[in-house]
């Protein structure tokens, strides 16, 4: 009889007892425990197991390294022979691997450029961490609060000396550019008024001048490389030249350079031509320089170790008990909470709803974020699914390895390394088409990228191939790997129904976020198109702008009524402010019956005769301003969410004070959407004003060619030869909805590639079905099936689940789609036809694919299909 | 340096390596050691003392043949070298010169 020792302790000892001591061990340990046994079972038992324990010390474990007999680089060059001769054998599936990779790591690396462009906006400040833009928040009649970024000029100099947080800050008042001079040459610049911290606060090198005294004297300017090279062709020498300065009435003169800063790099919000004495605004600009006007963007930076969030606790009444501090109760209801950003947020989280952050730019760079991941994983799917369906090719080859030792992970690290391998060349590919398509990138996407190989691209680049590479190899390589070796060899490899089912599963998920994009796609395009065709309440077909300047802005009326004659010209007139977005306005009006705890914020345009025919603004009482005659009292005319706000009956003929002027109501018009149709229209008042910042002309259709011709020629005669330049003010609109036009134009492309990629994967999956059945079909032929009937016999499992993708995306695109909507105060609705037509391009397509294949599979002659065997 | 130390234990096994000649292996070493110091050894020790002195270079192993006894495993057998021989002669030599300076008077 054989005696056996604790089963359990021998086990555990094989385990662990290496294979060089493991017979000596073991045989000692079995021969004292067969001679304990005749003694006592149970102290043989214990004292064997004790035994085993006591072995369990370094010098008999295993050591940790697998193979460590094998060689390393031997295994690898190995390893890649095999992956080299696989690629060479199978050419047809590895360059759709290769086209579908490429073009999704392509998209990827876009998409990467895109998003970290817009992520690096504003954070090139040193300081960048610690600055902070002030706003206010300003509530409204109705009780809605709009965020402000304008405070008053006199807010950064104060909270300097009123706060220890703050260790500097800067106040920057920006408006419309001017016209700088020198002889008779005439350039447009845009200017920004500063104050002394401006330098102390930005990063703007400063390359000529004084960073503790930037302006000597307010006539002093500063210009930046680019200004000083156009204005002067060189930047060497000319601190202390002078040069003309022509913009609002008061500003006007000669001014000298007193320095040269930095041109503001593309990756700066803040983009300024020349720099001006934030005191000379303040000293001939009366109407500045006290609480109530908010003409300055502020900016401060907090002390190292102060806590913004203390911070903003502390200061939210700070404006409110400054103008209380100055004026004591009156006007207080204008004023609102102050509320501070991080300068560096305010580019992509700049839209502020009831005076909460509500997102803004960052939801697009999320959006592609999503996308690039989407388009990868498609492309990730693809492999996975043609590297799995053709396993049989490679189960010899795992059989054959596993019979001579291969341990299961090896076979994992091989077959990732493989993907790996193919990624990499892909990602090859991939830069070489994104270097390709860059410029034309740019142009769409508004920006300098640029594929320079910093160390963060590098890097970026590194972990989307290595990431691509794991996942796309982590599903065949288990799957693969897990062959039985015996099966294998003996050509019994059973295809398992699981195996299949997840392949399935990945099409429609891969199908799946095609739809998505496709659908996304078609509810973005539609919206802007019913943006863009909408009516606005006005006519903004076929009016140009003109900004005022010289001698046209001293005496437009002249100008004016000559324009008028020009034959072409339907209507000419003033205005000031601009029909989308940048109102002046404010609040500071007071009419009778105004609860004085209540501020309304008005926008406001400033008009001439004639505006309100031009723009063909209806009227829903009285008269635009050139049919009303007021006995010597100005007039405005209000909109009607203005009217309603204001609680007033019987508007027409009543008098409000605006600014301590007194002005007569003469009419009411019919709201219009003066601003993006993101928002809803609020109120709005229209001044008469006989000068204005701009002049607009209406001009004949058809004629507009000739008749601004003429224009022309009599503006540079009227003005003293300077350049014409106009807008047409449809352009103006375009430019407010840019992000959308340019999301729509890059979603469009993502979406193709998506599908795309989809399609290669199908096509794919197809071809190597029909090679597999290529036997079954060549009998089926024979027996008289047409080739209607093995198209639809290929056909109809992918069919099946490309509808089956299809039925699950409606309800997630519908749920997404509407989300996105509800974002725009104005939009189209959902039609069953968004998801339909995307639907069915997605089944046409994929019939394509598939149809492609498997007419091909069925017009095989039979004979060449069974001749073998 | 190669290490030619000897610990007490790995001694006492090393005589026996060579006392038992051609017949030293795990058990046969572990069963002389307890009947002539009249203690109980687990063998783990004796496996320690031979693999670190096998190590060393002072014995060197060869396997016995198959039986149907121990589980099929076979004896690792265990002779000593020259090697070891001298390191043994040394310390031999070693203690009997000491030994031999103990002056020759009774220790009552």
């Amino acid at each position: 009889m054989k005696i056996q020792p604790p089963r359990k302790s021998l086990k555990f000892l094989r385990w662990f007892c290496s294979e060089e001591s493991i017979e000596e061990v073991e045989g000692n340990l079995i021969e004292i425990f067969e001679k304990d046994f005749e003694k006592s079972p149970s102290i043989a038992r214990r004292k064997f197991t004790w035994g085993v324990i006591k072995h369990f010390r370094p010098t008999f474990i295993k050591s940790f390294k697998f193979g460590q007999t094998l060689n390393q680089t031997a295994m690898l060059r190995h390893n890649l022979t095999i992956s080299l001769r696989n690629i060479k054998r199978y050419k047809g599936s590895f360059l759709l691997n290769v086209s579908g990779l490429s073009s999704g790591l392509a998209c990827a690396i876009l998409i990467y450029l895109w998003v970290s462009d817009e992520m690096r906006i504003d954070r090139f400040h040193e300081n960048d961490s610690r600055i902070y833009q002030v706003l206010k928040n300003a509530s409204q009649g109705d009780k809605t609060i709009q965020t402000f970024e304008v405070t008053p000029s006199l807010m950064a100099q104060a909270m300097v000396e009123d706060l220890p947080e703050v260790e500097f800050a800067a106040s920057v008042i920006r408006r419309d550019y001017g016209v700088a001079s020198i002889q008779k040459e005439h350039l447009k610049a845009m200017p920004h008024f500063v104050n002394k911290d401006f330098f102390n606060v930005f990063s703007f090198n400063l390359i000529v001048g004084d960073k503790e005294k930037i302006f000597p004297d307010r006539n002093h300017v500063l210009l930046t490389e680019k200004m000083a090279l156009k204005l002067f062709n060189t930047t060497k020498d000319i601190v202390g030249k002078t040069f003309e300065w022509e913009w609002w009435e008061m500003f006007n003169g000669t001014y000298t350079v007193g320095g040269i800063v930095e041109t503001p790099p593309s990756n700066s919000t803040m983009q300024f031509d020349i720099l001006f004495d934030h005191d000379l605004w303040r000293e001939r600009n009366k109407n500045d320089g006290n609480w109530i006007s908010n003409n300055a963007n502020t900016f401060i930076v907090l002390r190292n170790g102060a806590d913004p969030v203390a911070f903003g606790e502390k200061v939210k009444n700070y404006s409110r008990k400054k103008h209380e501090e100055l004026y004591g109760k009156e006007g207080l209801e204008y004023e609102g909470d102050v509320i501070i950003q991080r300068y560096s947020d305010h580019y992509l989280y700049d839209k502020f709803e009831n005076g909460v952050q509500a997102g803004g730019k960052i939801q697009y760079v999320k959006l592609f974020s999503v996308v690039g991941v989407f388009i990868l994983i498609i492309a990730c799917i693809n492999f996975m699914n043609l590297a799995t369906a053709q396993a049989s090719r490679r189960a010899k080859e795992v059989g054959v390895k596993k019979a001579i030792g291969a341990k299961r992970l090896a076979l994992i690290v091989q077959y990732i390394a493989e993907s790996i391998l193919i990624t990499l060349i892909s990602v090859v590919i991939a830069i070489l088409i994104v270097y390709l398509l860059l410029p034309q990138f740019r142009t769409i996407t508004a920006k300098e990228l640029s594929l320079n190989p910093d160390p963060n691209l590098i890097l970026a680049i590194a972990i989307i191939t290595f990431v691509t590479g794991i996942v796309s190899g982590s599903y065949p390589a288990l799957y693969l790997s897990g062959f039985n070796a015996i099966s294998t060899l003996k050509g019994l490899l059973k295809t398992s129904w699981g195996g299949s089912w997840i392949r399935k599963g990945l099409v429609v998920f891969q199908f799946f976020l095609s739809m998505l994009l496709i659908v996304s796609v078609v509810l973005v395009y539609k919206q802007i198109q019913f943006i863009q065709t909408r009516n606005l309440g006005f006519n903004k077909d076929n009016i140009i702008r003109i900004t005022n300047e010289g001698k046209l802005r001293k005496d437009p009326a002249t100008f004016l009524n000559e324009v008028r004659r020009i034959p072409g010209v339907v209507y000419a007139a003033g205005m000031s402010g601009d029909l989308v977005g940048s109102h002046g306005g404010g609040g500071g009006i007071e009419w009778e019956g105004k609860d004085p705890n209540e501020g309304i914020e008005f926008s406001g345009l400033y008009a001439g005769n004639d505006l309100i025919e031009m723009l063909e603004l209806k009227m829903a009482e009285g008269k635009p301003f050139s049919t009303v005659a007021t006995s010597g009292v100005k007039k405005v005319i209000f909109n009607e969410t203005a009217i309603e706000m204001m609680r007033l009956r019987d508007p027409v003929g009543k008098k409000v004070k605006m600014w301590g002027e007194e002005r007569e109501i003469v009419g009411i018009v019919k709201d219009f959407n003066y601003e993006s149709l993101y928002e809803n229209v609020g109120p709005l008042f229209i001044r008469h004003e006989d000068i204005n910042r701009s002049t607009m002309i209406k001009v004949q259709p058809g004629m507009e060619r000739e008749t601004l011709e003429k224009i022309e020629k009599f503006y540079k005669q009227y003005n003293n030869e300077q350049p014409f330049e106009y807008q047409f003010i449809d352009q103006d609109f375009q430019t407010l909805y840019d992000s959308e036009n340019r999301v729509a134009i890059l979603s469009r492309y993502f979406a193709g590639i998506a599908i795309l990629i989809s399609c290669l994967g199908l096509f794919g999956l197809t071809a190597f079905t029909a090679e597999r059945r290529a036997k079954e079909i060549g009998i089926r032929k024979i027996l008289g099936l047409g080739v209607f009937g093995i198209v639809y016999l290929l056909s109809k499992d992918f069919t099946r689940i490309v509808v089956i993708a299809i039925v699950l995306s409606i309800p997630a695109s519908y749920y997404i789609g509407q989300r996105w909507l509800q974002a725009f105060a104005y939009h189209v609705d959902l039609q069953w036809w968004y998801f339909l037509a995307p639907a069915a391009a997605a089944l046409v397509i994929a019939w394509l694919t598939i149809g492609v294949q498997t007419i091909k599979a069925a017009n095989v002659n039979p004979a060449k299909t069974l001749r073998s065997e | 340096m190669k290490d030619h130390s000897l610990g007490e234990f790995e001694e006492l096994v090393l005589l026996f390596v060579a006392a038992l000649h051609d017949e030293a292996y795990g058990v046969s070493i572990l069963e002389n050691l307890e009947e002539k110091l009249e203690k109980k050894f687990n063998v783990s020790a004796i496996h320690v003392a031979l693999k670190r002195m096998e190590d060393k270079g002072f014995i060197k192993s060869r396997f016995g043949g198959v039986t149907s006894d121990r589980g099929g495993r076979r004896k690792k057998f265990y002779t000593i070298t020259a090697l070891g021989k001298r390191v043994l002669d040394s310390q031999y030599s070693l203690r009997t010169s000491i030994y031999s300076k103990i002056p020759k008077i009774s220790f009552g």
